[in-house]
């Protein structure tokens, strides 16, 4: 029901305790900003009590009303329904991409299947539809925090990310977009998170904890060699490094664990690569770069309006002749 | 009758007024009460009586209550003149018949005040007259009003008695009769009157007053506010007057009688001696030159005032103005020769003097129509320097004024008198503009010098920026087409305090003996007046002007003036902006701009050290230019601009080198080199030197060549090569700028194999090109070592390009053509070598040569070859092109150097010429950083532009601006401007810019260079010229538009828009043999040069890092899919309605932390965005 989706935030604590983002529930803007409170649920309440009394509303004994509060804050449905729910009237159907569904209800959402029923990962929203007996619980994916997820919504063509599938996550940062990715490649499958900064990498390896499938890997992705011994060949690498010299980077990479025919998805933030250029012209740079290391463009697509001067370049990695041919 | 009326009207009047203004003066105005009634005997035995009783008090009261009145009445009779320039006239004239009474009266009442009153008035009147004049006369008069205001308060009083004893008196009396005849008919009648009444100072006052009261109605509230506002009426009239007609000369010179006779302010005495002496030889001299023009008698006054006004701002200025004015005015022949002498002996000692052989020079050159203007500019120059000397330019503007008006007419001399009497610091712009004025109304008649004097006026505020625009307003007047001469005027005015203007004077002079002659030597004396500026330490001043001279190419007058304004901005920043402002004028004016641009620069460079030096590159690339755009059309105007920037270009020329402006600019650099005395002795040094810098110059133009590959040191002897080549035959030359264009085009630096290749390549066909080629390949070697010594090589390599374009194109073409060669560098030497077409190129290339090799001397010997090539250009290329075509007015502008190719390419077409000006601005702003191979790249692309004269313009100008970065920057601005300024070269520098921005850089300018030439089209090539401008100011803009900075940017903008306009070039015309040219370029030297897209794509930075950001992508040099040319969600498809949608509604409006703001807001969940469609809609890639 639309409880559900709360009961497991009564555990909030647990995420909170590993991931202070996670504190705030997708109800809660607190929740976000309470990164730092430390996840106790006491002190969500308080905060939000704080909240509410701000509101003129006395209400917030429990967490449960101050979520409640918050969202009317919103002007969703007040009647604790919550958020994208909308009470039963969802329906989740899967996207094209497999592993990939959406919510369709009065908005319509990108979601992932929770790997983790009951927990949210960066306080997104949790949808729970229920199968007969079996409880199913989605994972609202909001394309504005995952470039993977504006990538879909705006219309990519592959992502070459599926169940079972083997990826190379370069520039997992919180693991924010890792954990749909992990929801994505199901157990099956496997993530190999690059993160580089131990303070992120702290939240990643939090995630891990809960998702198997995701194997954290704090080191600079430029150095693949350093990370050799822990990541197999793999399917697909997916990057979001942002740096400068990202094309080399993902072409070392792919050199080193990319299977031939192997693809790659990479996101393209002009400004880090020339700000002073048009991101056009950047990102015509990068596909000129990627294809010197022998990775096939195959598409490419702006990631506007979810992000500003961003682009998502799909490759081929030494594609097979018979393909190209 | 009038009297009782008038008591009647004047008693409440004046009461009124007294009990308004003064106390002190209501005893006064009893007095003139009184006087009123009974006009003559009664008014006088009434002040007779007043003064009697009320005399210490009438005195007292009536200075002071006359002060105020007159105050009253100059903002009075201000308003009447502001309205119009003929309003004043009107004035005099209506007010005659009331206003004798009223001034009957008032002469009576002002009897009691006389001497005291008059000079209060005077002063007052002086005072408010400057105020009101510039009120009232918003065009050219307003500023010569001002000028004669600032600089002449002091003369103003004088002129003031002067005016309020004999032009009062006259004025009244001849109010009726607007001539001069009558005017002193009427004041010996008035005085006469008066004498009987009062005393004849009084009564001379009381006239002017009569007027104004007329004037204003009755309102004869104080004879001396009138006397005082005729005085400023006469001041304003005069001004005005000039532009009128020649009532107003003769208002002028009765102004300046007046002063004389004045009353004896000892300063204005002072002035008036000067003048009178001056009076009688100017007189003689626009006699002569009236007998050209139209008002002889005009003339004569317009000197004498001049002379008178500028003596009291200028001591020992105006003496050497004086002798210009006189020069100018006997401007045809006789004039000449007394104008060099009289600058001489007056003006200043060693500056002065040259500056008179330089005029005389010029005046020889332009013996045929426009000598005498040319004379005139000379000795404006000399007078001009005396005053930059003084440390204010304003003597040069007169001198440039007086110039102008020579030529014209009375209304031209006057402007210029005025000018220099009205304000001495502001005077320095304004006298240019004056000249402008003059020059203007030499062709047009009042109308073009008003536009001049308004120009003027305008710049005076800014003096600095003021000076250029008067620049470059002389530039437009040139345009006309006495604006030829005010060039040349301007750049010997300019030039003058540094002695390379004069010699660019004496280029411009050259050029513009024949038919453009009087545009030239405008072109020349803006370019004196500018370097003046520069040397001062306002390098924006020259900047200006060049900017306003690059304006002057397109429309001659527009374009100096668009030109001054946005010079004037990067003149703020002052070097750069002085070196834009060159570049702009180099452009237009190109040769002859260069070669004032040059002295001036020579000169200053030591001073201003950086800026000069840039100046100097400016004014070289400038004169370059500025010779081709004269020769071609605008001659005149580009020439003046040119000037003002040659000044700038001179100084560049100096710390970098002649190389830009090959004969002229060298000539000027001689001259600065060499500086006054040695100009004077030079000028016969000149003529041999010319006549050996014909040879040399084909050597020089090697020597570039081989320093291009080599780089500078062995520029000379390249140099002397390439001379050698040219000398041998316009074919050859050709066949040697070929190669040194191919050179350029394969690698700047070291180019030394390839220019021969390239020499090779061009000497067929295509001579621009090759010279082109040539003038890259000089860049580049100047670019490495000694600056100046690459720039002088560079410049050789543009005169001998120029020249060796300019006598092939001529040769298989026109005469005109040819002509125009022998302008820029040596027409002299041109002129012997080719006799034909032959000896334009030559000497050309034998002036850059000298510069070259020895730069200061060979400059001094380049300045006089440049005058002989003018004289002899005019009779030579006259004989040469014009036979074919319009040599004559082409070489004029090419007397200079630059100018022969600029005629040469005008001859081809007019556009042409403009190309090339903007050619050596670029080659001006890439030179300035140390970048090497950005100048070659500039010489490359300039070559490429306007192949002859533009390609070498721009190398010079490059090597010059090279030596200061400011001036790079600068030098872009003008190519800017250059572009901007010629049509037809727009439209190919546009092409060029974005070849240069897109395409691959340096390469392609050489070969588009080329190919240009191949077009033939003297049109493309200016297109070509103008690409690289624009270029270089994107560059700048974008980069680092100003100073520091910017140099490096534009030097490295310069190099891009070189390397644009090559890659343009080949696209033009012959793709092939270009591109292979462009590959080996942009390999070669100038790898920046060409289009961003180039530079990005290919090594982003090899020239760019200095000046240029640091880019990773270059976004010229990336081929975006056209369905990735737009990464906006709007391109996107299925955006329409897509989940999307809204988001982007908010979130595209935004920006920065709103932007943040709005996004975190739809991070939180709560975006709703509708129904999500499952469509595809990236982009795919085709597989191959």
């Amino acid at each position: 029901m639309g409880r559900p989706g709360f009961s497991p935030r009564g555990g909030g604590g647990d995420r909170g305790g590993f991931r202070g983002r996670g504190g705030g529930g997708f109800g809660g803007r607190g929740g976000d900003r309470g990164g730092f409170r430390g996840g106790r649920g006491g002190d969500r309440g308080g905060f939000r009590g704080g909240r509410g009394g701000f509101r003129g509303g006395d209400r917030g004994g429990g967490f449960r009303g101050g979520d409640r509060g918050g969202r009317g804050g919103r002007g969703f449905g007040r009647g604790g329904r919550g958020g994208m729910r909308g009470g039963k009237k969802v329906v989740v159907e899967p996207h094209r991409h497999e592993g990939v569904f959406i919510s369709r209800g009065k908005e319509d959402a990108l979601v992932t299947l929770n790997m983790v029923p009951g927990e949210s990962v960066y306080g997104e929203k949790r949808i729970s539809v229920e199968d007969g007996e079996k409880k199913i619980e989605y994972r609202a994916w909001n394309p504005f925090r995952s470039k993977l997820a504006a990538a879909i919504l705006g219309g990519v063509d592959k992502i070459h990310i599926k169940p079972g599938c083997k990826v190379l996550y370069l520039g997992a940062a919180s693991g924010t977009t890792v954990s749909h990715v992990s929801d994505i490649v199901g157990p099956e499958g496997l993530v190999y998170a690059v993160e580089f900064s131990h303070r992120s990498g702290r939240d990643l390896i939090n995630v891990a904890k809960k998702r198997t499938n995701i194997i954290p890997i704090i080191e600079d992705a430029r150095h693949p060699h350093k990370y050799r011994m822990l990541v197999g060949m793999v399917d697909t690498v997916f990057a979001d490094v942002a740096q400068p010299d990202q094309a080399r980077i993902v072409a070392i990479n792919a050199h080193h664990f990319l299977k031939n025919g192997g693809h790659v998805v990479i996101s393209i933030k002009a400004n880090c690569i020339d700000s002073t250029a048009a991101p056009e012209a950047v990102f015509a740079e990068e596909v000129n770069k990627l294809k010197a290391e022998k990775i096939k463009p195959q598409e490419q697509l702006t990631l506007e309006p979810y992000e500003r001067d961003h682009a998502v370049v799909v490759g081929c990695y030494r594609p097979p002749a018979k393909k190209t041919g | 009758m009038a009297s009782a009326e008038s008591r009647d009207e004047l008693l409440p009047i004046i009461f009124d007024y007294i009990n308004e203004h003064c106390k002190d003066i209501s005893p006064s105005l009893k007095k003139f009460n009184i006087k009123s009634s009974p006009e003559a005997p009664k008014l006088t035995d009434l002040y007779l009586e007043w003064n009697k009783v009320h005399g210490k008090r009438m005195l007292g009261t009536s200075s002071a209550s006359p002060a105020k009145r007159a105050k009253k009445d100059n903002s009075s009779s201000d308003s009447s003149s502001s309205s119009s320039d003929s309003e004043s006239d009107a004035g005099k004239k209506t007010t005659p018949a009331t206003a004798t009474k009223r001034l009957h009266q008032l002469n009576t009442s002002t009897g009691n005040g006389l001497a005291k009153r008059l000079k209060l008035d005077n002063t007052l009147a002086g005072k408010k007259a400057g105020s009101g004049t510039s009120d009232s006369d918003s065009d050219s008069e307003s500023s010569v009003s001002d000028n004669k205001i600032g600089t002449s308060k002091k003369q103003l009083k004088p002129k003031a008695t002067q005016n309020g004893g004999k032009m009062a008196t006259k004025q009244s009396s001849s109010d009726s009769s607007s001539s001069e005849s009558s005017q002193s008919d009427a004041k010996t009648t008035s005085q006469k009157k008066m004498h009987k009444k009062t005393p004849s100072l009084s009564y001379n006052n009381v006239p002017p007053p009569g007027q104004l009261s007329t004037q204003n109605k009755g309102t004869t509230k104080t004879k001396q506010d009138i006397a005082k506002q005729a005085k400023t009426r006469q001041d304003s009239s005069n001004s005005s007057d000039t532009d009128s007609s020649s009532s107003d000369d003769d208002k002028h010179k009765k102004t300046l009688q007046n002063t004389p006779t004045g009353n004896g302010v000892q300063k204005i005495k002072a002035a008036p001696q000067t003048t009178p002496a001056q009076k009688g030889t100017p007189t003689a001299k626009a006699k002569k030159d009236s007998s050209s023009d139209s008002d002889s008698s005009s003339e004569d006054e317009a000197p004498k005032k001049a002379a008178t006004k500028t003596t009291p701002a200028q001591k020992g200025t105006t003496p050497t103005a004086k002798s210009k004015k006189d020069s100018s005015s006997s401007s045809d022949s006789s004039s000449e020769d007394e104008a060099p002498k009289k600058a001489a002996t007056k003006t200043t000692p060693a500056q002065k003097g040259t500056t008179p052989p330089t005029a005389k020079a010029k005046e020889d050159s332009s013996s045929d129509s426009d000598s005498s203007s040319e004379d005139e500019a000379p000795m404006k120059a000399a007078t001009k320097t005396t005053p930059a000397q003084k440390g204010t330019t304003t003597p040069t503007a007169k001198s440039k004024k007086d110039s102008s008006s020579s030529s014209d007419s009375s209304s031209e001399d006057e402007a210029p008198k005025k000018a220099a009497t009205k304000t001495t610091p502001a005077q320095k712009g304004t006298p240019t503009a004056k000249a402008k004025k003059d020059s203007s109304s030499d062709s047009d008649s009042s109308s073009e010098d008003e536009a001049p004097m308004k120009a003027a006026t305008k710049t005076t505020p800014a003096q600095k920026g003021t000076p250029t625009a008067k620049a470059k307003e002389d530039s437009s007047s040139d345009s006309d087409s006495s604006s030829v001469d005010e060039a040349p005027k301007k750049a010997a005015t300019k030039t003058t305090p540094a002695q390379k203007g004069t010699p660019t004077a004496k280029a411009k002079k050259d050029s513009s003996s024949d038919s453009d002659s009087s545009s030239e030597d405008e072109a020349p004396k803006k370019a004196a007046t500018k370097t003046t500026p520069a040397q001062k330490g306002t390098p924006t001043s020259k900047a200006k002007t060049d900017s306003s001279s690059d304006s002057d190419s397109s429309s001659e007058d527009e374009a100096p003036k668009k030109a001054a304004t946005k010079t004037t901005p990067v003149q703020k920043g002052t070097p750069t902006a002085k070196a834009k402002t060159d570049s702009s004028s180099d452009s237009d004016s190109s040769s002859e701009d260069e070669a004032p641009k040059k002295a001036a620069t020579k000169t200053t460079p030591a001073q201003k050290g950086t800026p000069t030096a840039k100046s100097k590159k400016d004014s070289s690339s400038s004169s370059d230019s500025s010779s081709e755009d004269e020769a071609p059309k605008k001659a005149a105007t580009k020439t003046t601009p040119a000037q003002k920037g040659t000044p700038t270009a001179k100084a560049k020329k100096d710390s970098s080198s002649d190389s830009d402006s090959s004969s002229e600019d060298e000539a000027p650099i001689k001259a600065a080199a060499k500086t006054t005395p040695a100009q004077k002795g030079t000028p016969a040094a000149k003529s041999k030197k010319d006549s050996s810098s014909s040879s040399d110059s084909s050597s020089e133009d090697e020597a570039p060549k081989k320093a291009a590959t080599k780089t500078t040191p062995a520029q000379k002897g390249t140099p002397t090569a390439k001379a050698k080549k040219d000398s041998s035959s316009d074919s050859d030359s050709s066949s040697e700028d070929e190669a040194p264009k191919k050179a350029a085009t394969k690698t700047t630096p070291a180019q030394k194999g390839t220019p021969t290749a390239k020499a090779k390549k061009d000497s067929s066909s295509d001579s621009d090109s090759s010279s082109e080629d040539e003038a890259p390949i000089k860049a580049a070697a100047k670019t490495t070592p000694a600056q100046k010594g690459t720039p002088t090589a560079k410049a050789k390599k543009e005169s001998s390009s120029s020249s060796d374009s300019s006598s092939e194109d001529e040769a298989p073409k026109k005469a005109a053509t040819k002509t125009t060669p022998a302008q820029k560098g040596t027409p002299t030497a041109k002129a012997k070598k080719d006799s034909s077409s032959d000896s334009d190129s030559s000497s050309e290339d034998e002036a850059p040569k000298k510069a070259a090799t020895k730069t200061t001397p060979a400059q001094k010997g380049t300045p006089t070859a440049k005058a002989k090539k003018d004289s002899s250009s005019d009779s030579d290329s006259s004989s040469e092109d014009e036979a074919p075509i319009k040599a004559a007015a082409k070489t004029t502008p090419a007397q200079k150097g630059t100018p022969t190719a600029k005629a040469k390419k005008e001859s081809s077409s007019s556009s042409d010429s403009s190309s090339e000006d903007e050619a050596p601005k670029k080659a001006a702003t890439k030179t300035t950083p140390a970048q090497k191979g950005t100048p070659t790249a500039k010489a490359k692309k300039d070559s490429s532009s306007d192949s002859d004269s533009s390609s070498e313009d721009e190398a010079p100008k490059k090597a010059a601006t090279k030596t200061t970065p400011a001036q790079k920057g600068t030098p872009t601005a003008k190519a800017k401007k250059d572009s901007s300024s010629d049509s037809d070269s727009s439209s190919e520098d546009e092409a060029p810019k974005k070849a240069a921005t897109k395409t691959t850089p340096a390469q392609k300018g050489t070969p588009t260079a080329k190919a240009k030439k191949d077009s033939s089209s003297d049109s493309d090539s200016s297109s070509e010229d103008e690409a690289p401008k624009q270029e270089q100011p994107k560059v700048n803009s974008g980069k680092s538009t100003p100073k520091g900075t910017p140099k490096s940017n534009d030097s490295s903008l310069g190099s891009y828009t070189e390397n644009g306009q090559g890659s343009k070039g080949p696209l033009m015309t012959s793709t092939p043999a270009t591109k292979a040219v462009n590959g080996m370029n942009g390999g070669s030297s100038e790898d920046s040069g060409v289009s961003c897209d180039n530079n990005k794509s290919g090594s982003k930075v090899p020239k760019k890092s200095p000046g240029t950001p640091f880019r990773r992508v270059k976004a010229e040099a990336v081929e975006l899919d056209p369905r990735l040319k737009d990464n906006s969600f709007e391109a996107k498809s299925g955006a329409y309605g897509s989940w999307g949608e809204k988001a982007n509604k908010d979130l595209s409006v935004t920006k920065g932390k709103s932007f943040r703001h709005e996004k975190t807001k739809k991070k939180r969940g709560s975006y709703r965005g509708g129904a999500i469609d499952l469509s595809c809609h990236s982009v795919k890639f085709d597989d191959e």
